[in-house]
């Protein structure tokens, strides 16, 4: 489900400058249940998915919701871009206390927040940044150039720093800017989920043998600054939630890194776990996030 | 100016990333600071770019002159003399 190319965005975008946003929940269905016609792929990967987050057989109809809470998702990525203030509060139906994050940087190292690839992520950051929060986003960049370039100025626009990581750098000072950013008692904000880079450790999720990347724990080691758990999830009521769990500490001294790591990403993966169990149908990984292990298996069966 | 830094350099390094039982005189000016060198990691990299903004108030801005800076004890002491406050 390729959504990230400026082309749709624009069509996105221009539905929800004409379309008031209570009407958005009829279209999102119409639309969401379309893309679960038309790519099957996808959606067996998502199936796949949901049925090791929830153990369950049957999951099609979290599927479906799936497919539409996404559709939904972007509705408001984009609808959100347009609006600040107020109106962009507005879409925040709960939130939890900001003490976690104040007391974090009240100790001046900084604060790393983690999000998977859950709930309307994007919104979490725009609702702090709107709120006065210094913010750089650690991510890397879009295939898609004149996507990126967008993404970019939005953020830029709101006082939002971006830090680019290559993806195949292996290089050990690749997050150097992130780590001069918390130094000055900034928030770093990263997906932790996916992998995506050269730095990783294979940890349990879901039951299921993981390789989980490291860059918040190299972070918060190189400079104090605390993890903190972060999720956007959908209400019933079409508002957002969001949610900060405890701060994950990450202590360790030269030659013991590896367990230290091992230690506090098994924690931050635990805290993962139960927010996805709470809300599997808006993990969004639209392929088969166990592909490897599944493959794996098969052949150590065989 | 900037071998006068070196003793300061390699005490930083000790005492940064908390390295027990090694003294400042066993650590090599010119070898490398990851890998075969003195066996630094990846976090002990990124400690390092805080210890030395901590010490000597200067910043490594990017991965580009983190990867000359963090060559050798020399190259560090060189960095900072040029950009030392």
């Amino acid at each position: 489900m390729s959504l990230y190319s400026s082309l749709n965005l624009f069509f996105i975008k221009l539905f929800t400058m004409l379309v008031p946003r209570w009407l958005h929940a009829p279209f999102a269905l119409f639309w969401g249940t379309l893309f679960y016609l038309l790519t099957p792929r996808q959606r067996r990967g998502m199936r796949a998915n949901l049925r090791i987050v929830t153990g369950r057989r049957q999951v099609e109809r979290l599927l479906i919701t799936s497919y539409y809470k996404y559709a939904r998702n972007w509705c408001d990525v984009m609808l959100m871009i347009q609006l600040r203030g107020s109106r962009l509060q507005a879409l925040i139906g709960q939130r939890s206390s900001g003490k976690t994050l104040d007391d974090a940087l009240a100790r001046g190292n900084g604060a790393i927040l983690v999000s998977p690839h859950f709930g309307n992520w994007e919104l979490g950051g725009l609702g702090l940044a709107d709120l006065g929060y210094k913010l750089h986003v650690m991510t890397f960049p879009e295939p898609d150039a004149k996507v990126n370039q967008q993404r970019e100025q939005v953020r830029t626009e709101r006082g939002i720093g971006v830090i680019y990581v290559d993806r195949h750098d292996t290089s050990p000072l690749a997050v150097i800017e992130a780590v001069n950013a918390l130094r000055r008692n900034g928030i770093i904000c990263l997906i932790g989920d996916r992998d995506g880079s050269s730095n990783t450790v294979q940890l349990d999720f879901f039951g299921q043998p993981t390789d989980i990347p490291v860059g918040a724990a190299y972070l918060a080691m190189a400079t104090g600054a605390p993890v903190l758990p972060v999720f956007v999830p959908l209400l019933p009521d079409g508002r957002y939630a969001t949610l900060m769990d405890e701060p994950i500490v990450f202590q360790g001294s030269h030659g013991h890194h590896r367990q230290s790591i091992k230690a506090g990403m098994e924690q931050l993966v635990a805290v993962f776990e139960r927010y996805i169990r709470q809300y599997p149908d808006q993990w969004y990984n639209f392929f088969e996030f166990w592909a490897d292990t599944s493959r794996k298996k098969r052949i150590a069966d065989e | 100016m900037s071998d006068e830094l070196i003793p300061k350099v390699k005490q930083m390094i000790i005492d940064a990333l908390r390295i027990e039982g090694m003294s400042a005189d066993e650590i090599d000016s010119d070898a490398p600071l990851f890998g075969e060198g003195l066996g630094l990691d990846s976090i002990d990299a990124l400690q390092l770019v805080v210890a030395m903004e901590k010490e000597f108030g200067v910043v490594v801005p990017d991965a580009a002159t983190g990867t000359k800076v963090f060559a050798s004890v020399r190259a560090m002491a060189g960095y900072i003399a040029e950009n030392g406050k």
